[in-house]
């Protein structure tokens, strides 16, 4: 296996660039949220971001790690990640619990960065995905032209809400959209996961920066493209069906954030291929038959569980596929 | 005068052993046994405490007797003596339970009681019992039962708070509750956290006493 072992021991400069990527994407997704709603998901994200912070440095002071661990960056991510999960209405106090969940949970016991072994924006919406889904789940209505109001909990009998798309195909209904408003990200949903052309030009830009790896993103998105083509959404045509569900839920935004990871991905070029498809199918699986509507957070965690096995595994396959061949061209000399 | 220092000898020994399980070498944070009961049912105070009180009913007795009577069986025998007596002092603990303290708790209860039965009691009161002196078996299980005690009413009282907002049934005056914290995974965490508190605190005694001792020489 190669010397590189995770982000952390690379050099500085790396990882601070991989985190200054991750921050720009997150501030541009938060963007174009405002755009469409007001500044109430900006709101959210800064108190997720300054929420992750504040216990980063509580950690850091209780582990008695120098204070200046907290400026690396991987706590902004984190908290930007879980702000960008949450509904664009959502009380103050729930993108609170969570980070904190996240940090201080998911995070800190472990090690710290570059130690977790569950992602830990993944492990924070997963719980609260699991305590309040009704706070996550409702989303404000995305013809309503007004801006949401900037209170810290808003009066949800004012805002006009609308029925999300995975909502929609959780009950078993077809929704009436067209294709291109699927492109443009003209749906309602969480913060961060409806500019659908902005994610996948965000995900180009980070495999350009080599933030996040091609080995896990394109097995990823080709795996959901082929699940959805031969298990198409009731007899739907398949290019529909795949931009459905690449829409709806976290499934496209996890394929940029929360698989890529690279703390609690696997290293090896195999493994990352291996880990990319099956969280695919994982993913998939907890949107079609899960639970709640948004069931990827638990697929993260799930695969996240996994990757060290996945990773050993594939680099001993790959060690002795090609060692065998060199011995028997040995052999056959 | 010799005597009484071997007596001496042993009250230390056997309260070491009492103190060793309770505390410092917690049966369920340190050793962990008994998960199951605190993970699957310990999301109300008054639910720990009838589990703690069920493992100190048949938990002592049994070891008393599986110290009388373990030498003179042989081996084969003692597992299946020690789950017929656990079995029949659980069909009693549950009577009492369900009879005369409260049907409800029985009601919520009924399913785990059992489980004590070849939970945490099977390794530590067959293996060690039979081979030790009565008086060391009562304070070990003794010892065992208080630790278990500790650790489920602790976890239970705090899932109890944060998923309630009670304590014993009593409102404590916080507003905020997460529901989520009745499932399973929130007593792993917790008792994660426990168990790191506690040999935190381990390090920081024996280093405390490493210190002393070496200022003294």
């Amino acid at each position: 296996m190669s010397n590189k072992k995770g982000p952390y021991l690379h050099t500085e400069a790396r990882v601070s660039r991989m985190v200054f990527d991750m921050i720009l994407a997150a501030v541009v997704l938060g963007v174009f949220s405002a755009v469409t709603y007001g500044p109430r998901p900006l709101l959210v994200m800064a108190i997720s971001l300054i929420t992750a912070l504040a216990c980063e440095t509580v950690c850091c002071i209780i582990g008695r790690r120098p204070l200046r661990m907290v400026l690396d960056g991987t706590a902004a991510v984190t908290g930007l990640t879980v702000g960008l999960l949450m509904s664009p209405m959502v009380d103050t106090w729930v993108p609170m619990v969570g980070t904190a969940f996240a940090i201080v949970v998911a995070k800190a016991p472990f090690g710290g960065t570059g130690r977790n072994v569950f992602n830990p924006a993944a492990a924070g919406v997963a719980l609260l995905t699991y305590c309040f889904p009704q706070q996550m789940f409702t989303y404000p209505s995305i013809q309503s032209q007004h801006a949401l109001p900037m209170e810290l909990i808003l009066d949800k009998s004012e805002v006009v809400t609308e029925v999300s798309l995975a909502a929609q195909l959780k009950t078993g209904a077809i929704p009436s959209i067209d294709r291109l408003d699927i492109l443009l990200g003209n749906y309602t949903g969480a913060i961060g996961t409806t500019a659908f052309l902005i994610l996948l030009t965000l995900t180009c830009y980070l495999m350009v920066r080599r933030t996040v790896s091609p080995w896990i993103v394109i097995p990823y998105f080709a795996t959901l493209a082929l699940i959805t083509w031969l298990f198409p959404l009731s007899s739907m045509n398949p290019v529909n069906s795949f931009l459905l569900q690449l829409g709806s839920g976290y499934v496209l935004f996890a394929g940029v954030f929360l698989i890529n990871d690279p703390v609690t991905a696997p290293r090896f070029w195999l493994g990352r291929l291996v880990y990319g498809v099956l969280s695919a199918a994982l993913i998939l699986l907890m949107q079609r038959v899960g639970r709640f509507e948004a069931g990827t957070c638990f697929a993260i965690l799930l695969i996240n569980a996994f990757a060290p096995i996945i990773d050993r595994w594939s680099w001993h396959g790959w060690y002795r596929l090609t060692h065998l061949r060199q011995k028997r061209e040995e052999v056959l000399e | 005068m010799r005597k009484k220092g071997n007596m001496r000898r042993e009250f230390w020994r056997t309260t070491h052993l009492l103190v060793e399980n309770a505390v410092t070498n917690n049966i369920v944070l340190i050793q962990a046994l008994g998960l199951c009961p605190i993970i699957a049912i310990s999301t109300t105070l008054q639910n720990g405490v009838v589990m703690a009180a069920c493992t100190a009913a048949v938990m002592i007795p049994l070891s008393l007797v599986m110290a009388l009577l373990g030498n003179v069986m042989p081996k084969w025998l003692r597992p299946a003596v020690y789950a017929i007596l656990a079995s029949l002092l659980l069909v009693g603990c549950s009577f009492i339970l369900e009879r005369y303290i409260s049907t409800e708790l029985y009601a919520g209860l009924h399913h785990f009681i059992p489980l004590i039965a070849v939970n945490l009691l099977y390794a530590r009161t067959v293996g060690f019992s039979s081979i030790m002196h009565p008086v060391a078996t009562v304070m070990d299980s003794v010892g065992s039962t208080v630790g278990f005690g500790l650790v489920i009413c602790a976890v239970s009282a705090i899932r109890e708070v944060l998923a309630y907002g009670t304590l014993w049934s009593i409102p404590v005056g916080t507003d905020f509750t997460l529901p989520g914290v009745t499932a399973p995974f929130t007593a792993f965490i917790l008792l994660a956290f426990l168990a790191a508190t506690l040999q935190w605190t381990r390090q920081r005694i024996s280093a405390f006493f490493r210190r002393k001792g070496e200022d003294e020489e």
